[in-house]
């Protein structure tokens, strides 16, 4: 345990339409699996994840939200005071996009004022593109020789980097199945967020944290790997 | 009708849709509604007659008479209901002593048993070997009464209990007690299984069931169920007595699970009522698809996972036939995620149809408005619970505010999914049987004693994450045993029950009831603002309305629809033409609202050119976004936009008329069709260019608007109002490369500027819109009460015949420059008979003439050319026009509002009533108040007409 450096909590919220893969990042994020048929959030579930970076520790408070439309008045509960949020998308489903623009928007105007947000197309691996490559063109799904078919991409690397330049977020292609980008996401994201995080609302908390911090510390671990 | 009579009537009408609009629980419940929840019938079940009684069961094979006699202590004292088709019983000093609610289906014969008291002594034989001896302990007549009723509508049931045998095979009690007469009677098992048929059941007869039947000792269950069953009837026809509900709070074995919820929730009185809506509804809708259809097929797979049946195509299938056969029949909710996994859990234990019933009472009753479009029920309920732990553990809720963790955030997953994603499922399964019996209180008892349970725990936890793990902690341990100092160690769940329905027992239906009622307005309002926020905030931009104006716009948008409350999750479409005309009703001043009450408005032209041109999806009705977009054009105050906008308007024409148009802009049926010049719609017009093979009038009826079946996500909106925005755009800036306006079309022009401009008549008891000219001209006038109206009036008529002139001018002037025939003189001369009707009549005439097979027509440049060397018409499109949009502040939501105060007040002026001076003066006074919010502006209203009429 590092005890000597210093840990900030980060409230991070997690928000996008149903199915495109939020609860996958997390797990993936928080625990390094993938599950294939994962039940849908319902109103949100919790999480915590510690992030190393070479000067302190960064500890993420998730909330992984239910992104079911009507779901979505129950949204501020849960970015309410969020320093962080992750907005997710699914790169095969187009309507996900349009969603994420709207969730940036709203956060932007009703989100706390200086909230950091990544954009994240998630599903990159049904694209069947290289991982490291060049992102490639929209595609029409297509039929493999077995039958099945395969999803091509719908929505282009440029789309998402165009809303993510335009409204000053972090961008990533991302897939929780097989892990790519996924803890860059977070380590982008903790890089962000500025030393000193103590908001006046949670100087108390941090304050409480500091001096329980051994006692914190191992019972977060115990978490992380549940 | 008496005038008084149509005031009661009206008057208590309004009452009624104030209770139903602004309040779902503060409302006082009808004794019908009272009885319906008590004992979970269906609608329209109601008292038919209620008597004091004494009923006592008698398994058949005792004789009744004697069993009367000698037994009298066993008789139960309680209350006796009668409704339609249901025979009910709930005992006095413990409900749970004796509660029945029989189908009078299930009752076989009826006797009237000679006594010496004053009682009446009924003997009622039920189908299955059950008796019922009820005393009637009322006056003579009463008891009386209540037999000739009971008698007459057993006989309605007649033909309901021929068929009874096809509702009662399926109930697997019924399996479950013939066979073990069978066996009783010597038959072996094998003949037993030959001769019976086992009545379908749910995934879990093949898939098995969650949980370890043995430590659940689900056989010696099954012994006690068919030990009850044998002496207190089954399934329809079965009585609940103590050792009923005991052998629900203990868990209910697998076999008979699925029977008992639906018996117990009620469910099973929809499916005997509507036994073949199910299949119906999947084959009516077979393969359609609906935003519903496709969040069920995301949700498909992620719904119980790790159970068997939901990794193979059989479980999948039936869950998929279930939700979406919900969806059909309730399109309001359609589907919301956890409703998954309520019926995945449901279908382990019920068939599909079971199952979908069950999922329904859940739904619609047993859990109102959990999962509508706005959630509210759950909303609400949270802030129930928050106020609950308050109460009951304050000092826990009191830490849980210091450490700054919503309760609510917590506990809304365990309501959604009635524990299922909180607790093992066979936890959950138990919790679920008693909330098939108690409705929704057992959430809320649950709730409150796991914290109680934890509250040590929690005590200790300082912020979010420690909370989380003690709870996610204590659901895996809920089967551990409880290290008890007593000898009988329990479970940690046995204890978590024990704590819910002793300690909390006491928060009851009416309890909750009532906190819904103080919280439903704060939940509802939040709802309701924060999605006005994020529909306005998905809203194009605009330019010439501000944000207010905006926000009055949702609002008379969603008053137009007549929608239910938007907090309330009704699935609210788009403005059909017959609402378009009330929306503009308030947001424009040349659209007076008496004017649209009477119909008159409807058929105006220019208001079907403004329908038809804001549906840019032509879909024959407006989405929010169109309006905010077509009221900015209307408001825009550039004179050039403004020109080419209303040029665009009249020459736009061909675009739609090239497509399909789903809008009938004149009602044939409707006696008042105008005679104004309808030339767009009107096909037989010569000079409207349409193709003649494509009929472009498709009627509709504009009370009956058909709904569009599928609801466009805000998402698919959002993107049509980009494009129409765009389309929009595109119009304004290649409108000079547009043909060009046709006689018609200049004629229906002029008359829409008389329209928009013209003072309404006595005949339609209107306000009146006054151009900067006139309002230049009453200034002086101002301060002058007395002959202010005088004045008033004076500038009217002015006005008019300035807007006579004017637009005979401009029509002379297009005409003229078009190169269309020279009509001039002959208008020029007969306008001045006055009558604007007959001005366009007559150019009409000429307009008809000028079709001399060339395809002449007016452009732009010329349009604003003439428009422009008018100073009224200048002053039309720079000020009239863009004043015109003035968003009234309507009642908003809730309120029963002095708008609907007003239409009321209509309706008793219609009907011919002279009302009282006092009454009416107080009405007005009311409307005024409410929509005279700028004084400045010259509008008359109606309280100054008022002064004159009396
Ligand atoms: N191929 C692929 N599938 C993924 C990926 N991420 C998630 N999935 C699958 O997509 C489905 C939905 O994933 P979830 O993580 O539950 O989605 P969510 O956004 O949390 O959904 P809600 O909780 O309903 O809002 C699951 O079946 C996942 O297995 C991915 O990167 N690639
Ligand atoms: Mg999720």
């Amino acid at each position: 345990m590092e005890a000597s450096k210093t840990t900030t909590s980060v409230k991070l919220v997690l928000l996008g339409e149903a199915a495109v893969g939020k609860s996958s990042l997390v797990l993936r994020f928080v625990s390094d699996e993938f599950q294939e048929n994962k039940e849908p959030t319902i109103g949100a579930a919790f999480l915590t994840q510690k992030c190393q970076l070479s000067n302190r520790t960064v500890k993420f408070e998730i909330w992984d939200t239910a992104g079911q439309e009507r779901f979505a008045s129950l949204a501020p509960m849960y970015y309410r005071n969020a320093q962080a949020a992750v907005v997710v998308y699914d790169v095969t489903k187009p309507p996900t996009f349009i969603r994420a623009r709207h969730w940036v928007n709203e956060l932007k105007t009703q989100g706390s004022p200086n909230i950091i947000i990544a954009l994240v197309a998630n599903k990159h691996d049904l694209t069947g593109e290289d991982e490291e490559g060049e992102a490639g063109p929209v595609k029409p799904d297509v039929e493999d020789e077995t039958g099945s078919s395969i999803v091509g991409r719908k929505v282009a690397y440029s789309d998402g980097q165009k809303l993510a330049e335009d409204e000053g977020l972090l961008f990533f292609e991302a897939s929780a199945k097989t892990g790519m980008n996924v803890r860059k996401i977070f380590l982008a994201i903790a890089n962000k967020i500025p030393i000193e995080n103590k908001t006046p609302n949670q100087s108390n908390r941090a304050g409480a944290n500091e001096t329980v911090d051994v006692g914190m510390n191992s019972s977060q671990a115990a978490n992380c790997q549940c | 009708m008496g005038w008084l009579d149509v005031i009661k009537d009206t008057a208590s009408k309004l009452l009624d849709d104030k209770s139903n609009e602004s309040t779902l629980y503060l409302r006082r419940r009808t004794p019908d509604e009272l009885l319906r929840e008590r004992f979970n019938l269906p609608e329209p079940e109601g008292i038919v007659a209620k008597v004091t009684a004494r009923v006592k069961l008698v398994p058949l094979g005792i004789n009744a008479l004697n069993a009367h006699s000698s037994d009298f202590e066993d008789f139960i004292s309680g209350k006796l209901w009668l409704s339609e088709s249901f025979l009910m019983f709930e005992s006095y000093i413990n409900p749970r002593d004796l509660t029945f609610a029989l189908p009078l289906s299930t009752v076989r014969r009826v006797e009237r048993i000679p006594s010496n008291s004053t009682y009446h002594v009924l003997k009622i034989a039920l189908i299955q070997d059950l008796q019922i001896v009820v005393e009637i302990d009322e006056i003579f007549s009463t008891n009386d009464d209540f037999c000739s009723q009971l008698s007459s509508n057993l006989c309605n049931q007649v033909p309901l209990s021929r068929t009874l045998r096809q509702i009662t095979r399926t109930f697997y009690s019924e399996y479950l007690v013939e066979s073990a007469i069978r066996r009783r009677k010597g038959q072996s098992r094998a003949e037993v299984r030959a001769a019976l048929s086992v009545p379908a059941g749910g995934l879990g007869r093949e898939f098995g069931y969650p949980g370890d039947a043995k430590l659940s000792h689900e056989r010696s269950r099954m012994r006690l169920w068919l030990e009850y069953l044998n002496s207190h009837g089954r399934n329809l026809g079965l009585v609940r007595m103590q050792q009923f509900f005991k052998l629900i709070r203990v868990g209910l074995p697998n076999a008979l699970r699925g029977e008992v919820w639906e018996l117990c929730c009620g469910s099973v009185f929809l499916r005997m009522k509507s036994s073949k809506l199910y299949a119906a509804l999947l084959e009516e809708n077979e393969s359609k698809t609906t935003q519903a259809t496709e969040e069920i097929a995301k949700d498909l797979h992620r719904s119980l996972p790790e159970y068997a049946a939901y990794q193979s195509e059989e479980g999948l299938e039936k869950l998929r036939r279930v939700l979406t056969a919900y969806s059909w029949m309730c399109p309001d909710v359609g589907y919301c995620q956890a409703m998954n996994i309520v019926a995945a859990t449901l279908l382990i234990y019920q068939t599909e149809d079971q199952a979908f019933w069950t999922l329904h009472e859940l739904v619609h009753r047993i859990l109102p408005g959990y999962y509508s479009r706005t959630m509210y029920g759950m909303l609400l309920d949270q802030k129930v619970l928050e106020k609950l732990v308050e109460r009951t553990m304050p000092v826990l809720w009191n830490h849980l505010i210091e450490v700054d963790v919503p309760l609510s955030i917590i506990s809304l997953p365990w309501f959604l999914s009635l524990y299922a994603n909180s607790m093992p499922l066979p936890f959950a399964l138990r919790v679920i049987d008693i909330l098939m019996l108690d409705g929704s209180k057992v959430l809320f008892q649950v709730a409150l004693a796991v914290l109680k349970v934890n509250s040590e725990a929690l005590m200790q936890a300082v912020d979010n994450t420690a909370v989380v793990a003690v709870l996610k902690h204590y659901f895996t341990t809920l089967g551990d045993h409880k290290p008890s100092s007593s000898n009988k160690p329990i479970t940690n769940f046995q204890l978590l029950l024990v704590t819910a329905f002793k300690e909390f027992g006491v928060i009851d239906d009416n309890c909750i009831h009532e906190l819904r009622g103080k919280f439903e307005k704060e939940v509802i309002g939040d709802i309701e603002s924060y999605s006005k926020k994020t529909a306005i905030r998905r809203l194009p931009k605009t330019h010439n309305l501000n944000i207010e104006q905006v926000y009055s716009i949702y609002e008379s948008f969603y008053i137009s629809l007549q929608a239910i409350r938007p907090g309330l999750g009704g699935e609210n479409g788009d403005l059909e033409y017959y609402q378009f005309v009330s929306f503009l009703g308030q947001s424009v001043t040349w659209m007076d609202p008496s004017f649209v009450s009477k119909g008159d408005a409807e058929h105006q032209p220019v208001v079907h050119r403004l329908f038809k041109y804001w549906d840019v999806r032509n879909k024959g009705s407006l989405t929010l976004g169109n309006c905010v977009n077509g009221l900015d054009k209307l408001a825009c105050s550039d004179i050039m936009e403004s020109i080419n906008y209303f040029y665009a308007m009249y020459v736009s024409e061909e675009r739609e008329d090239t497509q399909e148009s789903p809008v009938s802009p004149s009602t044939p049926k409707s006696p008042k069709v105008p005679s104004s010049p309808t030339a767009a719609s009107n096909p037989g017009s010569p000079l409207s260019p349409k193709d003649p093979k494509s009929p472009t009038i498709s009627h509709q009826d504009p009370t009956k608007p058909p709904k569009s079946p599928i609801l466009d996500n805000d998402d698919a909106n959002s993107i049509k109002t980009t494009k129409s925005v765009k389309s929009n755009m595109s119009i304004i800036n290649d409108i000079s490369a547009l043909p060009g306006l046709t006689g018609q079309n200049i004629l229906e022009i002029a008359d829409a500027f008389l329209f928009m401009t013209k003072p309404f008549t006595e005949k339609h008891n209107g306000s009146v819109s006054l151009d900067s000219i006139s309002k230049q001209q009453l200034r002086p006038f101002l301060n002058q009460p007395d002959i202010y109206q005088e004045a008033l009036e004076r500038i009217y008529q002015q006005q008019s015949a300035r807007y006579l002139a004017s637009v005979s001018s401009f029509i002379q002037r297009c005409f003229e420059v078009a190169g269309l025939r020279q009509v001039a003189p002959e208008i020029g001369e007969k306008a001045a008979v006055k009558d604007v009707q007959s001005l366009i009549d007559l150019g009409e005439q000429d307009a008809d003439a000028a079709d001399d097979g060339t395809d002449r027509r007016l452009s732009l440049p010329h349009f604003r050319m003439v428009v422009l060397a008018d100073e009224t018409l200048e002053l039309f499109f720079s000020q009239t026009l863009p004043s015109s949009v003035q968003i009234k502040t309507v009642d908003s939501f809730g309120k029963p509002g002095v708008h609907r105060l007003r239409s009321v007040m209509d309706t008793i002026l219609r009907e011919g009533v002279q009302l009282a001076d006092g009454l009416r003066g107080r009405a007005q006074l009311q409307v005024t108040e409410a929509q005279d919010e700028d004084t400045d502006d010259l509008l008359v209203k109606e309280s100054d007409r008022d002064l004159l009429d009396i």
